[in-house]
């Protein structure tokens, strides 16, 4: 059966690779603020309002998919990583 | 330790990440020097201003917004071929893929900095966030390009997880980057399947998000009332010209690649053959388009349209229309239709003649409509200056660069779909069988 070890610096680049997707989900968060200023700036303008709604409703979600997916991934494959070491017996 | 690649089935993917020659150090050079002067040119028209591109009353747009549309249009190589032939499970696809993906992702930076650099007070970018309009097609160009950029890149990421926790088990200098990129890829069949769900998700955002981009991007020409923009097929019209320019530019970089780092034993001479075909309906689409586009113009006869158009066809833009009709049409069907010329170098010279043909496009849409100004102004001409070629050939190069640096690190071809395809080649048959009648499949 082959065997798995992690390298001594596992941690540190587990917690950078966190840290990445911290900074994924705060760009697609921040980019989902701008548009909603931009929605409130059209509202307070009192120009094309529905049009600016429409335009965020189909871009917001295609930023937090795309971060989900990310997020999906990175869990999905650290979790199985985290399973083999476990079973042996090298996570310590 | 990193000499271990030799042993393997794919040595020749490796090579280039673990073997660097002088040609690359030469090529790099070469391309720095150039962008430092791009840089410069780029420079000096922040300190003068606009004035010293070739921009004027009326042609306010020039170079930088034909480049925009050009390298946007390009990056539909990638991501919606790549997408399209994983998704129609394409066997012939799997060396492709990746170097498809590759373009995408750095001619759209290179694309999306066009239209900051066409502002001539780039710092003004930033009045986006605190004052854009939603409602304003410019707009819409920034939001579609930054999750086409977005989606792309993470298209391109996930599957080459597999290659780089390979690269990480091959040790290094460089394990730490490749440990971080890697995500804990073990190849496990549950870590898989993970990604496989992963990517087929994908592959069914990535094609609308491709497609809605340059729908979008001719939005900014076909939402104003102007002869030669406000068309109504502006919109299909971009798109298959986008394709048709992205598909020559992935085989001008494969072949180009495939040269250089002796990839003849994966890109083959059958996958430029169907690549070539792909080519070939994509020139007679955009013909189709183009003479439907000047029909409906000329038969309106409005005497605003036939301005602008005749300045095309017999005016001072002849030249380059008769030059865009003779490079993607007359050449690539001539090449493409005969078994004789559709060999790599007449496909890589049809290639070359559509990505000229095709920018030569993006020029005629967006000068003459602004050379021709309806109101009482005398017609314009637009010539550009150093400044502007300067960093047009600045994005060539940088687009070069990127491709060249990206191909130091990480392999080129998609190693683990190749070795799949060598797995699943009963599975393909079995496939195959499944399609045709009365024959039984191997379960």
């Amino acid at each position: 059966m082959k065997t798995y070890k992690k390298s001594y610096f596992a941690r540190p680049v587990f917690l950078a690779q966190l840290v990445s997707m911290f900074l994924i989900w705060l760009l697609v968060t921040g980019i989902a603020l701008w548009v909603s200023n931009l929605v409130y700036l059209s509202l307070d303008l009192n120009d094309a309002f529905g049009a600016s709604i429409g335009i965020s409703i189909v871009a917001v979600p295609i930023f937090f998919t795309l971060a989900s997916i990310l997020t999906y991934v990175f869990i999905g494959l650290h979790k199985e990583e985290k399973k083999i070491y476990n079973s042996n017996g090298d996570d310590k | 330790m990193e000499d271990k690649y030799k042993n393997e089935l794919d040595v020749v993917l490796y090579k280039p990440i673990y073997e660097t020659g002088k040609g690359f150090y030469y090529t790099v050079v070469i391309l720095l020097m150039v962008l430092i002067w791009a840089a410069y040119t780029f420079i000096t028209q922040v300190y003068y201003g606009l004035g010293v591109t070739g921009m004027n009353q009326p042609v306010s747009w020039g170079f930088y917004i034909v480049n925009f549309v050009f390298f946007i249009g390009i990056s539909h190589a990638g991501t919606l071929i790549s997408a399209i032939l994983r998704l129609s499970e394409a066997e012939w696809r799997r060396p492709i893929t990746r170097m498809a993906e590759i373009i995408t992702a750095i001619v759209l930076a290179i694309g999306g900095l066009m239209p900051i650099i066409d502002l001539g007070r780039p710092d003004r970018v930033l009045n986006v966030f605190t004052a854009g309009r939603l409602q304003s097609p410019l707009l819409w160009d920034v939001t579609s390009i930054t999750a086409y950029f977005t989606a792309s890149t993470v298209y391109l990421y996930l599957p080459m997880i597999p290659d780089i926790a390979k690269l990480r088990d091959r040790g290094g200098k460089l394990t730490w980057f490749y440990n971080f990129l890697s995500w804990g890829w073990q190849g496990t069949p549950k870590q898989k399947h993970t990604l496989e769900r992963a990517i087929a998700v994908l592959m069914v955002m990535v094609i609308p998000i491709a497609i809605s981009v340059h729908t979008v991007i001719s939005y900014i020409f076909s939402m104003t009332l102007q002869p030669g923009w406000h068309s109504t097929i502006f919109g299909p019209y971009f798109v298959v010209g986008a394709i048709f320019s992205g598909i020559a530019a992935l085989m001008i970089v494969m072949i180009v690649f495939r040269k250089v780092y002796h990839l003849e034993n994966y890109l083959k001479e059958i996958h430029f053959n169907y690549l070539g075909t792909l080519l070939l309906i994509m020139s007679f689409l955009w013909f189709y388009f183009t003479f439907s586009e000047y029909l409906t113009g000329i038969f309106g006869a409005e005497p605003n349209e036939m301005k602008t158009i005749m300045y095309k066809f017999t005016g001072p833009f002849a030249p380059l229309f008769w030059g865009m009709v003779l490079c993607n049409f007359v050449i690539p069907v001539i090449i493409l239709s005969f078994k004789k010329f559709k060999k790599i170098p007449g496909i890589l010279f049809a290639s070359i003649t559509v990505v000229i043909g095709m920018w030569l496009e993006r020029l005629i849409i967006v000068v003459p409509s602004l050379a021709n100004p309806r109101l009482e102004i005398p017609q314009g001409i637009y010539v550009p200056s150093l400044v502007e070629w300067s960093i047009f050939i600045g994005g060539i190069a940088a687009f070069i660069l990127g491709y060249t640096i990206f191909a130091k690190f990480f392999p080129l071809i998609s190693i683990w779909e190749i070795e799949e395809g060598r797995k699943e080649i009963h599975q393909v048959e079995d496939r195959i069988h499944s399609y045709m009648p009365d024959v039984e499949v191997n379960q």
